[in-house]
Order: C-alpha cells, then structure tokens, then sequence
C-alpha cells in the first residue's frame, strides 16, 4: 500500500490477492471494503530500490552486460554467454530456478531486441525464446499496450479498433505517426525488431575476465584461495597473450544466497604477474574491515579487469634480481592494497604561494613523477605543517614587526631568532573564503625549537582583525 | 675475569656483528664531527626525541640520516602514527632540508600495530634506501621482538631502518644505534637571523662506540652532512627579501 495521487493506493499485489480481484492501483478504501481481512504492508520505496540493486548484481553472474528495466525488469545481454551455460534455455531455466529458490517468480523472455523482450516478459509471461529475427511473428497477438507509449495512446488505439500490434503492422506508419507520434512508431519499429535500442549497461563491461563456477558452494578460505589463485592464473595468461595489464582488478565473489560481495584492488602499473596479483587480492582481503563473509559459500567467483592497459613482455635479470624501481612500484601497491589507495601518498609540488597548495601530498598509485623545483633559491619551509593553522597569542614590540613572544597551545615561548616578515598575499583569482595578507616570520625561541607563524591581515590596510596563527614547525 | 675469558667475549661479540656491518657498509652522518660514529646500513636506529616539542628537531635529525644513509636515488618510505598535532609532514620542508621530496613514499597509519605491518613491507623491499617508521607515544608493540624483526628484515635487504620516537621512554629494543636529540639554539649568521637547524644529540646506545657523549650539531642542507655547530659567524646582514636575491643566497649558502 502506498500513495498515488493523493489517496492510498494498492502498489503491489500476490496471486492470492490478485485472484480475489485486488489488482495495483485500486484505492486503498475500496479493496479494504471488498477484503476486510486483507493483509496490507506499506510501501518502502528504499527497501524496493536496494532489493532490485541486489538482484541487478546478482545477475551479474550470467553476463556483465546486463541494465535495470524499470520499474521490475532487468534486461541481460546474453548473446555471448549463453553457451557458458548450455544454451539459451539453459540459461533461462537456470535463472528462474535460482530465482524461485530464493522465493522470486520471474517472467522471462528472450528476444533479439531489447523492447521485444520486455514487451514478451511482461505481457506475454511465459518464457518465450524468440529465434533471431522472429520477432514480428511472436509479438504481434500482443496487446497494443505492449507498446508503452502510454495510457493515453493505448486507448486512442483501443477506440480506433487497433487492439494488437497485429492490427498496427499492416498499416501504413506515417499516418500512424502524424495521429500518434513518433514515439509510437519508433516503439512499434523496436519492437518488430526492425530497430534496436541499444542496452546501456549499469557496469561497463570488463576488458578481461575470468570466472569459475562451483557445483557446491565452497566456503573455506583454502579452497577460495586455490580458485582465486587459479583464477589469477587463467586471467593472467589471456592478458599475456594480448601484451596487456590490468591497473584495476574487481574480484566478485557471488554467495549462494544471492549477496555479492565486490573488491577492487589496484596497482600502480599495468599487472599481469598471478603471483603479485594473488598477494595483492590476499592483502585486500586481510585489510577489509568488513570481513568477507562466505554465509553458506560461494558459488560463483570472478576477477574482472576493468579496464586493461597496453603493458610488454619484462625479460627478467638474468641474476634472477629485480629491478629496484619495480620493487618499489610493487610495494607501493602492496601497502595500497593493505591501508587503502588514499593512504599512501608522494609529494607534487605545484605552482602556488600558499604553503598548504604548493606542496600537495598525493595517493601515491595517481602520482606523476615531476621534478622538484629547486629549492636553493627559495626561503627555507617547514618540516611539518599544520593545516589548519592554530591561533596564537603574540606580543610584538611594534604593531607591524615581528613577534617578541607568543603563547601556543598553553606553551610561553620568547623569541631569540627571528626570519622575515616573507609575505604572501591571497590568491586572488581563486574564490576563497580568506582574503587577507599574510607575513610569515621564521622564529627561533631560546631553546632553540624552531616555528613559522605568520600575521594574517595588515594593520590600517586590510579590513578584519589582525590574528597570528601557527603555521609550522621546523626541525 | 681471566685475559682468556675477556678475549673471547669480546671475539664473540665481534663474530655477532660481523655479518650485518660487511653486507652493506656503513654511512657517516658527520664525517666532520670529531669521534661522531658511522652508523651501519641495512640495521636498525633509534632516534628519541629528548621532549614532545623537540620531536621536529629529532625529525629533521633522522631526514639527515636517511639523505646520507640513502645512495643514488632509491627513494625512502616514511611510515607515521602520530595524533593530530605532530602536523603533516611537508614536501616544501624536505627540499629545505635538501632531501627531494619526490623520492619519498609516506603513509599515515591509525595504529600502531599496522604502522610495524607497514615499515616491515617497506624494509623487504629490496629498492629502497631506508625506511623511516615514527610513532608518538608509548607503543605497547614495539618490543623488543618486533624491532628484532624489523632489524631481520633490514638486514636481509640492505634497507636502512630508522625508528623516530616522541613522546615516549626507551625501552629494551634489538637496535644498533639508539639517539636522543633535543633542538638547539641555532648558530645565527648575524642580525638575530636563525641559522642552520642545530640539534643536541647524546648517543644512548652503539655497539662499537662509546656511548653517553654528547654532540651539537648543525645541519648543512647543502653539503647533506652534519658539521659541529660554530659559535661564531661572520656578520653578514641582509633582510630577507629583497631585490638581489643572488646576493643573498650567496650569503646564505656561505652562511650554511
């Protein structure tokens, strides 16, 4: 039960309630009136939307390409994985089973053309296969309905005595068009399969893959291993063939109960070594803070590459060594799999002024190599930066000069040394929320610790308060 | 103690030692420092910061260590647990050391325990020159096996092992060296300008030196070595910025 147009409506039905004439739509008032004793649930629009997410990804199992047909439908592009299963019928007979296991009664039907298809499962629900180009046979007893082009239209073609798409077929389409519009026409095009509207898919689909499939569900981390390993192997191998490397890896794993469970893991540079792949998927796994859950096993699992990068044959050292570059890329991957991509980062420098821009510390794996500009003949910058800057309290001998003492984080500290002003103004082409100059002072207390703090604003000269912040600490 | 026994203890102690100090050679942080000790590569240090606002000093003391520990271009990973106000370690800061920020991998962990996890990956890699793991506070995990275990791994790879602590008390560890460095009144070239950053180091720990000695020691960014810290300067003078920055720089790198 849920609110359409302003009064509580039937949204969904069962067969029972169906049989007693409780179809979708009906208001609320008038089939309580006809079944006092009915059993209502209100509608949960959430819990709807992320069952149809859960089920989308579960028929990820049967082919990658596959889209959501709203508002119930998911529409699966077999064409290339149907013999993965014996056959398109197979195929079908094997999703419905699985579906009706797991308590869902599907309509299936499989066409040559995307709107063939939806326009057979849901108006004709009994799982028809239609041979390639057959479709103008198998849909014209449909109801002119089938079309979706909208009640409106429906009964318009009702009145004019064109009830299937029989009726339509043989008539002349532009006429059609001028009373109904092209939506109409395009619709019935697609339907006979003179058209086909292409299948935008919810994922794009994988470069490479490798899959396997068990006839028992495996649950124990060893035997997972062994298939990921193997896996590992088998992928690995199809892109060696291809001279290719994977920088993303998608590792599925599909439960018997129908839950996915997705992982990715990266690399820095094109992979295709099982071995590093199989220690970064185990490192992956090891670092979930969710662990992976097998419930009652899995039965299906997959790696997939997104999306695969040209990458030659290495020849390996003849000592048997590895390069130390290489080393290092693989163990940047390794702790990026382990403490997640964001985490592991290098410096880039950038061109900017404001000491939080000009140093930007960036994941390690997106990193680009540049050079450092020479810092010679730059003014000497902290080791550490503290960013946001912390309010200070400061005394100065003059308004403008630079700090005599000054009191951070409950710490008094009297200046012995001080560098500066090196003033910095605000970047003014980038709309930012601060405004006003800042004097950076190199200080030195009397124990030698070393800061750089700066006054934000210029006395008499730019409006706001003048404040003294921390901006860093030198060694 | 008979001369017998004495000689064999100390012909043991050298057969220990032996293997790591001939793998990999040792570095001199201060080869202009009078009786400042080299310090053994692929093998693990300790580096304390005497207080908490002395660890930027002890940070500064162990990015010199890992430049000259470093050879030709391996880059260096730098592992961090610290809270919030230890600030972020800065690219623009490594290159006034002289070190290129460019060839520094760091990463920030939450715990301790994958903060070891991290250093231990990073000391089996075979194409870095060292590995700086810096944790604030006590740490419960960093005993006396775990460092142990880190010096294995050091040591089998040639990887320089650098621990920064702040915050926190020695405690029994398998290190070869163990620091303190507290921060030191810089040197100052003149008109009240801080100098070079200076440090006070007292040597805690060595297996072939004498410990308990202090030194105080500035570091030259340009060179990349530690000098002693000179008491006096020649007085140049000039505010900071100005038109002739060639000039300056001039005096400024004379002044290092």
């Amino acid at each position: 039960m849920g609110r359409r147009e302003n009064a509580l409506r039937l949204v969904a039905a069962d067969p029972q309630a169906r049989a007693l004439g409780l179809l979708p739509g009906l208001a609320f008032a008038d089939a309580r009136a006809r079944v006092p004793h009915m059993r209502v649930e209100n509608e949960d629009e959430a819990a709807d939307r992320a069952l149809m997410e859960n089920l989308l990804s579960w028929c990820d199992r049967y082919t990658p390409v596959l889209a959501e047909d709203p508002p119930d439908g998911a529409l699966l592009e077999i064409s290339g994985s149907a013999h993965l299963f014996g056959g398109e019928k197979a195929l079908r007979d094997d999703l419905v089973a699985r579906l009706a296991r797991m308590g869902f009664t599907a309509h299936t039907a499989i066409a040559g053309t995307t709107r063939a298809a939806r326009a057979l499962g849901r108006f004709r629900p009994s799982g028809t296969i239609v041979p390639c180009g057959a479709e103008r046979d198998h849909v014209a007893n449909l109801p002119v309905e089938a079309l979706e082009a909208g009640e409106r239209i429906a009964v318009a073609l009702r009145r004019a005595g064109l009830k299937t798409i029989a009726d339509l077929t043989t008539r002349p389409r532009k006429p059609l068009a001028a009373r109904f519009g092209e939506e109409l026409t395009l619709g019935l095009a697609q339907t006979l399969g003179e058209i086909d509207r292409p299948l935008i898919p919810r994922r794009p689909p994988p470069d490479f893959s490798a899959q396997c499939r068990f006839a028992d569900p495996v649950g124990l981390a060893g035997d997972i291993d062994l298939a990921l390993s193997g896996l590992a192997r088998e992928l690995c191998e199809t892109l060696g063939r291809e001279d290719r490397g994977g920088r993303a890896f998608e590792v599925s794993f599909f439960r018997a109960d129908g839950a996915v469970r997705r992982i990715e893991v990266l690399s820095g540079q094109p992979l295709r070594d099982p071995k590093i792949l199989m220690r970064l998927i185990a490192m992956r796994l090891d670092a979930l803070s969710d662990p992976l859950d097998p419930g009652f096993g899995f039965d299906m699992i997959r790696i997939a590459v997104p999306d695969a990068d040209a990458a030659a044959a290495i020849q390996p050292g003849l000592e048997g060594e590895k390069g130390g570059e290489r080393s290092v890329i693989e163990l940047v991957d390794r702790l990026a799999a382990r403490f997640g991509t964001e985490t592991v980062k290098r410096f880039v420098a950038r061109g900017s002024h404001l000491p939080e821009r000009a140093a930007l510390a960036v994941p390690s794996l997106a990193a680009k190599p540049s050079p450092w500009p020479d810092s010679k003949t730059r003014p000497p910058r902290p080791l550490f930066l503290l960013s946001p800057a912390e309010a200070i309290e400061v005394v100065a001998e003059i308004p403008d000069g630079p700090p005599r003492r000054f009191r951070w984080r409950g710490g008094l500290y009297n200046t012995a040394h001080v560098e500066g002003p090196e003033r910095i103004a605000p970047e003014w082409w980038r709309a930012r929320r601060d405004t006003a100059t800042r004097d950076y002072f190199r200080v030195e207390d009397e124990e030698g610790h070393r800061f750089w703090l700066f006054r934000y604003g210029l006395y008499d000269r730019e409006a706001g308060p003048v404040r003294w912040f921390m901006q860093g600490l030198f060694p | 103690m008979s001369g017998a026994q004495h000689t064999l203890r100390r012909l043991r102690a050298v057969a220990c030692m032996a293997p790591h100090r001939a793998a990999f050679g040792s570095f001199s942080p201060g080869p202009r420092v009078p009786g400042f000790p080299a310090l053994a590569r692929g093998s693990v240090h300790e580096i304390f910061a005497a207080g908490r606002k002395d660890a930027p000093a002890a940070a500064g003391f162990v990015t010199g260590l890992a430049l000259v520990a470093g050879t030709a271009e391996r880059p260096s990973l730098w592992v961090r647990h610290t809270g919030k106000g230890a600030g972020a370690l800065y690219g623009g800061g490594l290159a006034s050391l002289g070190f290129d920020p460019g060839a520094l991998i760091h990463l920030s962990v939450e715990n301790e325990k994958d903060a070891l996890r991290a250093a231990r990956e990073g000391l089996r890699c075979d194409g870095l020159a060292s590995v700086v793991l810096e944790i604030e506070g006590p740490a419960r995990h960093l005993d006396l096996s775990a460092t142990r275990r880190l010096k294995l791994a050091a040591a089998e790879h040639g990887v320089t092992a650098l621990i920064l602590r702040a915050g926190a008390d020695p405690g029994p560890s398998a290190a070869e060296t163990r620091w303190r460095v507290a921060a030191s009144l810089s040197a100052s070239p003149g008109l009240d300008l801080p100098g070079q950053p200076a440090f006070t180091l007292t040597l805690l720990k060595h297996r072939s030196a004498q410990t308990g000695r202090h030194w105080d020691l500035e570091w030259d960014h340009e060179t990349r070595q530690f000098n002693p810290k000179t008491l006096s300067r020649p007085l140049v003078a000039l505010p900071f910025d100005r038109a002739h920055r060639a000039d300056r720089e001039g005096i400024r790198a004379r002044a290092g």
